[in-house]
């Protein structure tokens, strides 16, 4: 294939993934033949391409830029509405009402929380269900209402004969404490916080089991030396037991087993399992050429997982 | 969790079709919709971005008449793919019966499906679900592309990346032309019925 037709292909390539939605992917096809194109100055037309890929670069990082951009719960309809209402209230079927509550609240999980706040002050009336929807007006409002909204929202149920004081100081209590877990003040007027990240997850290093370790397929190895140090190579795993791994190489891959010394650990090892990425390092236990069988001349690889960072 | 109402010999049960970002889980539930006319009860609703991405979910109502003296009803769901919506997928899974791991053959696409398949079983865990254990079937979408000769894995390889373990039921499809889309549904109708049968002892011999 010669480079006029390799820059062809490739932006076929990206059209195909532009087409599908995959941004991202056909923005990396862009960047490389953007690349492609300007190490070779012999290419006919080389400025006019250059501009016209420059211009669907930008359309695709304005693309992606926007998709990235945190989206607004939108305006939906009724029949969503009421489909939410439905199908994502996990209430119980003993208290009167509560399928009310349970249908506001799953309006709430959902974003359409100006519906949702409607829906629970209409609950105030019910002497069981007050307090719980209350607190769900707290609770949701954190994500919608700055501090000081929020604030003011507690203060006018303050005049609402239908809380007693004894609840009004309970959802006091409430209110500082959705306030303190936001990282905000009571009464403070700070603009929103935006919602804290769901995963919860947190870099940290795992000590590493035998039975914490999934069934790995492929692992995705950086060389520690030679004259490909830094690249990553994707080996496939030929056994495992726990956190023993054993590869086979074969002679063409001599480089990569070079690389790989006795006793060395190497970190930022990707393993492939079916149900998990997860990342890590090994310590190489043992290398050597086999001498005889079918895979003579090839080289087996022991590698000994130490431990994963999850996050 | 299903419905089920044994007096009134009833079952309504949720599918939920998951998946990586823009992989093609609202395409199998259009077709659905367009194609078997006859089962479906209801409106397909979808809840999307201006850029055609589901935002919450998409919703179809499907009715498989009488199965061994029970009423049948299924609920067909997809999830947000994009990674930021992971709540949202969460909310989505609650009191799921089945699921349609819809994976991308495109090369580009290996990471995601395997991360969308571990957080598939993370959001599982979370709602006291095992991935080993619950109804679950795995579909190989856009096979279509074969013709195009973009870079797409092999069934083989999206097997050994994605169901090396799990071992479950896998279709080769494509979402856009039809091609497997029943195929997946069925049998994971199948798998999932089975289950409940054994939850609740519902089928009449």
């Amino acid at each position: 294939m010669n480079l006029a037709e390799k820059i062809k292909w490739k932006i076929e390539e990206a059209e195909l993934y532009r087409n599908q939605g995959l941004i991202n992917e056909a923005l990396d096809i862009y960047r490389a033949v953007d690349a492609m194109i300007r190490k070779n100055s012999r290419i006919k037309n080389r400025e006019t391409l250059l501009a016209k890929i420059s211009a669907r670069i930008d359309l695709l990082n304005r693309n992606w830029e926007n998709l990235k951009a945190p989206s607004q719960a939108p305006e939906i309809s009724d029949q969503a509405r009421d489909l939410i209402r439905e199908m994502f209230s996990f209430d119980d079927p003993h208290v009167k009402g509560s399928s009310s509550l349970g249908g506001a609240v799953s309006l709430a999980e959902f974003g359409q929380y100006d519906q949702a706040r409607k829906e629970l002050e209409s609950l105030f009336d019910y002497d069981h269900l007050r307090m719980e929807a209350a607190r769900n007006i707290l609770q949701y409002g954190i994500r919608h209402l700055s501090s000081k909204e929020l604030t003011l929202v507690y203060q006018q149920w303050q005049s609402d004969e239908r809380f007693s004081a004894d609840e009004i100081k309970r959802l006091g209590e409430i209110l500082e404490q959705v306030l303190e877990n936001a990282g905000r003040k009571a009464n403070a007027g700070a603009p929103a916080a935006p919602e804290p990240a769901s995963d919860g997850s947190e870099d940290r290093d795992e000590e590493v089991d035998d039975e914490d370790i999934l069934d790995i397929s492929t692992i995705g190895l950086p060389l520690p030396t030679g004259s490909r140090a830094g690249e990553k190579v994707e080996l496939d795993i030929n056994f495992q037991n726990g956190r023993q791994i054993n590869l086979v190489l074969s002679k063409g891959q001599k480089e990569i087993v070079n690389s790989l010394e006795t006793g060395g650990r190497i970190a930022g090892v990707i393993f492939y399992s079916p149900v998990a990425i997860f990342s890590g390092t090994v310590y190489v236990a043992a290398k050597k050429e086999i001498g005889s069988g079918p895979k003579q001349g090839d080289y087996t690889v022991d590698l000994k997982i130490l431990h994963i960072e999850s996050g | 969790m299903a419905t089920v109402n044994l007096k009134n010999r009833e079952i309504e049960c949720k599918i939920v079709y998951y998946g990586p970002g823009r992989c093609g889980k609202t395409t199998n539930l259009d077709y659905i919709h367009r194609t078997f006319k006859k089962q479906v009860r209801g409106e397909m609703i979808s809840i999307d971005t201006d850029g055609d991405r589901t935002l919450f979910f998409d919703f179809l109502p499907i009715g498989l008449g009488q199965i061994k003296g029970c009423d049948i009803k299924v609920q067909l769901y997809t999830v947000p793919g994009q990674v930021q919506y992971r709540s949202t997928r969460q909310l989505v899974l609650k009191g799921v019966d089945g699921i349609i791991f819809v994976a991308d053959s495109l090369k580009v696409r290996r990471e995601k499906n395997m991360e969308s398949l571990k957080d598939l079983h993370e959001n599982l865990k979370k709602a006291g679900l095992n991935i080993l254990r619950i109804p679950l079937v795995m579909q190989y979408n856009k096979r279509d592309l074969e013709k195009t000769e973009m870079p797409l894995m092999s069934v083989e390889q999206m097997e050994r990346d994605l169901n090396r373990q799990l071992r479950v039921p896998s279709f080769p499809a494509s979402a856009v032309t039809g091609q497997g889309v029943g195929a997946t549904l069925t049998q994971t109708l199948k798998k999932t019925l089975k289950y409940l049968h054994k939850e609740f002892q519902w089928a009449q011999e």
